[in-house]
């Protein structure tokens, strides 16, 4: 059951908590060394599972290269990439983006023109995208992987405006599941 | 008094971006799932592509011949404005912009719309940085020459590679529920210029 935590005024996004266990599901790695490191996977692997990310928690961006607010977000969504960074949380989230219904091509595209610094999947067959039950993009999911189940901490649906802000909201939902 | 003016000029801002984001997404009608393909298509690759003139958003009327020799050209149909796989193709165009200029191309995307509903849905969209041509009137026609023209008046979903001798490189509509990948015209210019 998806439960509305809070949301804040005049931020166009949405906060849910889902309780439901996702799959673990499996991805392509990626191309480049210094994503496979900041990932913490093993370079002689094909594919990885999301419990192998070397993180207690995942975020995960379904963006479409397509999609104008996913485009519009792009420069926030990298300036959130780069706090997690400064403020040290780097070991605790890990920052991916699955391109919900496009193409290696495509995702490679979205990534030069924003200069995307985290890792970008292809999700063709919109797969993933089912698995995490997103319906518009861009939406934001963070994941704790570590434990049992992995499990949706908080959704964050629509483009946000402030990456400050955004990510004082994930540290209150981190903190909360003592993350 | 000041501080609460810029707490009330920064709510503003705030909701309106929120406004915008909401805005296209409800004004997009849903035809549900149609019929894949609705026409026969009249062009294939090694023909002559027959000229064409049509207005453009920009206001300026732009004929396939003024790029020959000089361009090659993709033509992106789509079947009509506020509609949902359209709606979530042409934005994407915007990002192939380096990959055109590339491959020495030109991206056109036409509908059957009129200028006012392209300019309208079109700017709700955030803008398209490629000519957008307007197919209207004589309803079709341009559409009606590929054989893209459906029987309900809408075009097909097409992708149409024409190299700079005017020579219809690639020609395929899509199933209209399906937005066709990019792929598609970026292997079509990368073949194009191989030979050069």
């Amino acid at each position: 059951m998806a439960v509305v935590l809070n949301g804040c005024a005049g931020v166009d996004y949405s906060v849910r908590k889902d309780v439901r266990p996702i799959i673990n599901f499996t991805l392509s790695m990626p191309d480049k060394s210094s994503e496979i490191d900041y990932l913490g996977l093993d370079k002689n692997s094909r594919f990885f599972k999301l419990s192998q990310i070397d993180s207690p928690a995942v975020l995960i961006e379904v963006f479409s290269m397509y999609c104008i607010y996913c485009q519009q977000a792009a420069p926030q969504v990298n300036e959130l990439y780069r706090l997690i960074g400064k403020n040290g949380l780097t070991d605790k989230i890990k920052v991916i983006g699955i391109g919900t219904g496009n193409s290696h091509q495509e995702a490679e595209i979205f990534k030069d023109k924003f200069a995307v610094p985290f890792p970008l999947f292809p999700d063709f067959r919109e797969g993933v995208s089912t698995v995490l039950k997103v319906n518009s993009t861009p939406t934001f999911v963070l994941l704790s992987v570590r434990g049992r189940y992995i499990r949706t901490i908080c959704r964050y649906e629509g483009k946000f405006f402030n990456a400050e802000q955004f990510l004082g909201e994930i540290n209150r939902a981190m903190a909360k599941e003592k993350l | 008094m000041k501080k609460v003016s810029l707490v009330i000029i920064a709510l503003i801002v705030l909701l309106a971006g929120h406004g915008y984001a909401q805005e296209v997404k409800k004004y997009i009608y849903n035809p549900g799932k149609i019929k894949p393909t609705d026409s026969v298509m009249r062009v294939k690759p090694g023909d002559k592509a027959e000229d064409f003139t049509l207005p453009s958003l920009s206001g300026e009327k732009i004929s396939l011949s003024q790029f020959q020799n000089k361009k090659n050209v993709v033509i992106s149909f789509v079947p009509a404005a506020w509609t949902p796989v359209c709606s979530a193709q042409w934005p994407g165009y915007n990002l192939l912009d380096d990959i055109f200029k590339e491959n020495d191309a030109v991206l056109l995307g036409i509908t059957v719309d009129n200028i006012p509903t392209l300019y309208a849905w079109t700017t709700a969209m955030g803008g398209v940085n490629f000519p957008v041509l307007s197919d209207f009137w004589p309803h079709g026609k341009v559409a009606q020459q590929f054989g893209l023209l459906r029987r309900d008046g809408v075009s097909e979903r097409a992708i149409v590679v024409i190299d700079k001798k005017g020579t219809i490189r690639y020609a395929e509509a899509y199933d209209i529920n399906v937005r066709p990948p990019a792929d598609i015209i970026i292997g079509q210019l990368k073949k194009i210029n191989q030979e050069k």
